[in-house]
């Protein structure tokens, strides 16, 4: 899509990430993704699109604190970088944009 | 327990940044997942998810790069061959030539293995589907011709056979028509069938049912494209033909069936019904006349070899009251000496040759000849790009020791060069591939099959590229592990060095030429064997005799035929008969003895011909007792002429006036005459005896010239002007006798084309050899020439090494190229003996192509400069 290569999942992901805010990690995200939008989501998928997107450098992503449940392993959270932003308003803009230009009478079928 | 897995499945391919932080979560999960479910299905889902985790951009980074696929090194690896096959093209052709031929060679010989071994797949029930083959213990051989009532019988007194039909070949119809058409067409592939035969073959029927409306009598099934022959786009059922214009009994075409395919062991192309058919009065239940090829479905399960043994019942009830009757001496004897095996219809085409029926066999033995050739051949040529590549590898040697230097590892320029052989594999598989499909025709008409390349596409592509690896790499291997070997001095670009294995490269060497020696061994033997049937002298004179085939057809107009071709200048004497010693002649064979002997010996075996007083005159035959046949003795009628070799077995010497009968006539002996041949050089000669009779379906014909073309004009004309209805066929009898021997040629052929490719691969492997060999002493060679050398003491220096390999392999040639001719002549009762000569001129060829081969590299030396060889860069 343009200069901002965004796919739909991944989109969807970082809108999620925006939302959690500063409280957006694996878990959390999946989670909220699955009750947002009721669709499941896979830890693999959405990882692999995190990951994905931090190359992009869509987001940025710090360590967090343990937990007994966790094993002892950190989290891992993530927010979004000014990029990121920019390439959802942009896609944003685009899909506006066309909603615009549609004629009122192509819902009328 | 899955969970452990699962974790450690996830550990082995996760990247290791993204570990921690994805485990924790999975944790999470883990735990969240147990206050709801079960531990079992916890542990499930945990393990999905681990599953779902393997992602691209989550791996290992080194799972990703494995180590021997470098793109970029490839690519690299790529232009540098690419390059060096351009700039030494010549080297590069030869390399990639012989190795194309070696695959060419391979390729055509599996297609036609493959056909070999194809034949008679077709049939549905083919693992049930049996030919009664009846052996005779004494005699060596089987046959396959049983009486009428025997397929009946054999399906009632055998609950394991399901079903059994006849067969018959009649070679005595030839003459076809459609009922409304009066001209006829010759045609061969007529037989007669029983409709249960058609059942168990499952014969695919284009139109018509086949086997149910054969069961009504004087019916016919005929082949698509016979059907299109004769009635192009018209409906053939229904129609009728008249068959030896016997108008009397026309057949009418009840169905069409699908041309059999090319890998069947008969051709056939009307199937006529044995409904109703009765060859002589009471033929149909007499046990005594042997015509029938018999066919049997076998029930699944069933022990053939017991099945077997129980069949000799049938000799004992069946064949033996009936020779009984006949008063045949010993019989209990003779049935003793019978035996039967069903024959797996698939075992037909390659079966034994004692096997004695009249149809065209593949050679088995032959096969696995050929089948040895192909690999050798292919072996030889992958050998010489072995020792090739080996060669000038002084001029690779730069190149490899800069790459060395600048941090190859020594694994790496081995990839190098096996791209590198890949590369040239995947040349020399294309060229040989085309190569394959260039020669496949010449092949094919060599070898008398049909022979297409297979056009499965998915199949093709997957060989190829399989080939195109396994050759590479089998050929990239040696070189590539040899030209690695090097050193590098720190303190200069000293330039290490290797000595090739020399042992090794001499063994290789000798091999080739062994191979090479003992193929020209075996084509020189076919060869003159070949030369060795041609000329012998078969006891009649085979040359200038045109064969008139159908004369029966003249019927009344005989005479008047016999007396137009006297008049032609040209013509020296004429006979009509129907036996005359080529193939598709008839042939009648019947015990004879002295007369007063019949109840107290055995009776001698041999072909009795009917023909007329002109016989022996046309054809030539020697009488060395007695006299000819004479039209005007009424005597003659009962008179005959024995061959010698009858003479002698029948004990009566050469005297005359002496009663032969066969128990229902009575003979007397006029004349003794010299033997002759009259089949294949494979078979002894046997006895033969002349009577005066009346069949004239055949007319040989003496002339006393060469230039045949205008005397076979006018017969021509005579023929159409008196029987136009009929086609002319003639033959010349000499050509005839070359078809008989006709394998004999197209093996002489075939070993002549092995042996050329052979020796000319080993040349081109001994070529490189030498190549090498003289880059290796460059430096020597060069100061021996600045020191005087001429071209001729180079040459001896050169070839000295290789002179007492030669001489090893032509040794070694001798006894297996021997041994390997004495068994195929062991197949021909009449076989020539193999001389020293042949041995010699093989070795000879040998030596001179070696030279030959040698002498290229030599000239190079000697026109080089030494000091460029001298010079160290």
């Amino acid at each position: 899509m343009g200069k901002y290569q965004l796919g739909e999942f991944e989109e969807i992901v970082l809108l999620t990430v925006g939302v959690l805010y500063d409280e957006a990690y694996g878990i959390a995200i999946k989670k909220e993704i699955e009750q947002q939008l009721d669709r499941k989501v896979s830890v693999g998928a959405m990882q692999s699109a995190l990951r994905r997107m931090e190359q992009k450098g869509y987001v940025k992503s710090r360590q967090g604190e343990v937990n007994s449940v966790r094993g002892g392993r950190p989290k891992r959270y993530f927010t979004i970088t000014a990029q990121g932003k920019q390439a959802l308003e942009y896609s944003r803009d685009i899909r506006t944009k066309l909603w615009n230009q549609i004629p009122k009478t192509a819902f009328e079928i | 327990m899955i969970k452990k897995l699962a974790n450690r499945l996830f550990r082995w391919f996760c990247h290791p940044d993204y570990y921690d932080d994805i485990r924790g979560d999975l944790e999470e999960l883990y735990f969240e997942k147990c206050q709801t479910s079960s531990q079992w299905r916890a542990d499930l889902y945990y393990l999905k998810e681990v599953l779902l985790l393997f992602r691209i951009s989550l791996l290992r980074p080194s799972l990703f790069r494995l180590s021997f696929i470098h793109r970029d090194m490839i690519k690299n690896n790529l232009k540098t061959s690419l390059r060096y096959i351009w700039n030494q093209k010549s080297f590069s052709l030869i390399k990639i030539g012989g190795l194309s031929i070696g695959v060419a060679a391979f390729l055509i010989l599996a297609v036609y293995l493959q056909d070999q071994w194809s034949y008679d797949h077709f049939y549905p029930a083919k693992d049930r589907l049996y030919r009664v083959t009846a052996k005779y213990q004494k005699e060596g051989f089987s046959g396959v011709s049983l009486p009428a009532p025997f397929a009946k019988t054999l399906v009632q007194d055998f609950p394991e056979v399901e079903q059994a039909g006849r067969y018959i070949a009649s070679t005595w119809l030839s003459q076809v028509r459609p009922i409304d058409r009066v001209q006829n067409i010759y045609e061969e592939g007529i037989a007669y069938v029983d409709p249960e035969l058609l059942e168990i073959w499952e014969l695919p029927m284009v139109d018509g049912d086949g086997a149910a409306s054969m069961k009504a009598p004087n019916t016919l099934i005929i082949s698509k494209s016979k059907a299109m022959k004769f009635f192009s786009n018209r409906n053939p059922v229904g129609q009728s033909l008249i068959f030896n214009d016997n108008k009397e009994q026309p057949y009418k075409i009840v169905g069409v069936f699908e041309d059999l395919p090319s890998n069947s062991h008969i051709d056939v192309d009307f199937m006529l019904s044995l409904e109703g058919v009765e060859f002589w009065p009471g033929e149909q239940n007499y046990w005594g006349a042997n015509m029938y090829t018999i066919y049997a479905l076998v029930r699944a399960q069933t022990d053939i070899e017991v099945l077997n043994k129980k069949m000799s019942s049938l000799t004992t009830n069946y064949f033996l009251p009936s020779w009984i009757e006949r008063e045949f001496v010993q019989p209990e004897e003779i049935a003793a000496n019978i035996s039967y095996e069903l024959q797996n219809i698939q075992d037909i085409y390659l079966g034994d040759s004692r096997i004695r029926d009249k149809l065209k066999h593949g050679n088995k033995s032959l096969l696995w000849l050929f089948a040895l050739s192909a690999i050798l051949i292919l072996v030889i040529a992958g050998i010489n790009f072995i020792n090739l590549s080996i060669a000038r590898y002084s001029l690779r040697i730069k190149e490899l020791t800069m790459r060395k230097i600048l941090g190859a590892s020594r694994k790496q320029l081995i990839h190098q060069l096996l791209i590198e052989s890949l590369l040239y594999s995947f040349f020399a598989f294309c060229m040989g591939l085309l190569l394959a499909q260039i020669t496949l025709p010449f092949f094919s008409q060599l070898v008398d099959q049909p022979l297409v390349f297979p056009t499965q596409i998915i199949w093709g592509i997957l060989l190829f590229l399989a080939g195109i690896l396994v050759l590479g790499l089998v050929t990239g291997i040696y070189p590539a592990l040899f030209l690695s070997r090097l050193k590098v001095s720190a303190a200069k670009l000293k330039i290490g060095k290797t000595r090739a294995n020399p042992f090794f490269q001499s063994v290789l060497v000798v091999f080739q030429f062994m191979v090479s020696g003992t193929l020209i061994i075996c084509t020189i033997a076919i060869l003159q064997q070949m030369k060795f049937i041609l000329n012998k002298d078969i006891g009649y004179d085979k040359e200038q005799i045109l064969v008139i085939k159908g004369t029966n057809g003249l019927a009344d107009q005989l005479s008047v035929f016999k007396e137009k071709i006297r008049q032609l200048g040209a013509v020296t004497n004429l006979s009509v008969s129907d036996y005359l010693p080529m193939d598709g002649s008839r042939r009648y064979a019947d015990s004879f003895w002295e007369k007063g002997t019949e109840k107290t010996i055995a009776g001698v075996n041999a072909q009795i011909w009917q023909v007329d007083p002109g016989y022996m005159p046309t054809l030539g035959i020697d009488l060395l007792n007695g006299r000819n046949f004479q039209a005007d003795m009424a005597s003659d009628s009962n008179a005959i002429i024995l061959s010698q070799s009858m003479a002698q077995q029948l004990q009566i010497g050469e005297d005359l006036g002496e009663l032969i009968t066969n128990k229902e006539k009575t003979w007397k002996v006029i004349g003794v005459m010299d033997d002759f041949h009259f089949e294949s050089f494979r078979n002894d000669l046997s006895p033969v005896c002349l009577v005066l009779g009346g069949g004239q379906s055949m007319m040989a014909i003496k002339l006393n010239t060469t230039d045949t073309q205008p005397i076979v004009q006018s017969i021509q004309t005579t023929w159409a002007s008196l029987l136009p209805s009929h086609p002319f066929r003639f033959v010349f009898l000499e050509d005839s006798f070359a078809i008989m021997h006709d394998d004999v040629i197209r093996s002489g052929r075939l070993f002549y084309g092995f042996a050329m490719l052979a020796i000319f691969i080993a040349c081109l492997g001994l070529f490189g050899l030498t190549a090498f060999n003289t880059d290796q002493r460059k430096k020597e060679l060069g100061i021996r020439k600045v020191l005087g050398a001429n071209a001729r003491q180079i040459l001896y220096l050169i070839s000295k090494d290789f002179i007492l390999l030669l001489l090893i392999a032509n040794i070694l040639a001798v006894p297996i190229g021997w041994y390997i001719a004495n068994y195929w002549l062991a197949n021909f009762a009449y076989r020539i003996e193999m001389h020293w000569v042949i041995f010699f001129a093989a070795m000879g060829l040998s030596f001179l192509m070696a030279i030959f081969a040698i002498s290229a590299q030599c000239i190079r030396v000697a026109l080089a400069n030494p000091v460029e060889s001298i010079r160290e860069d």
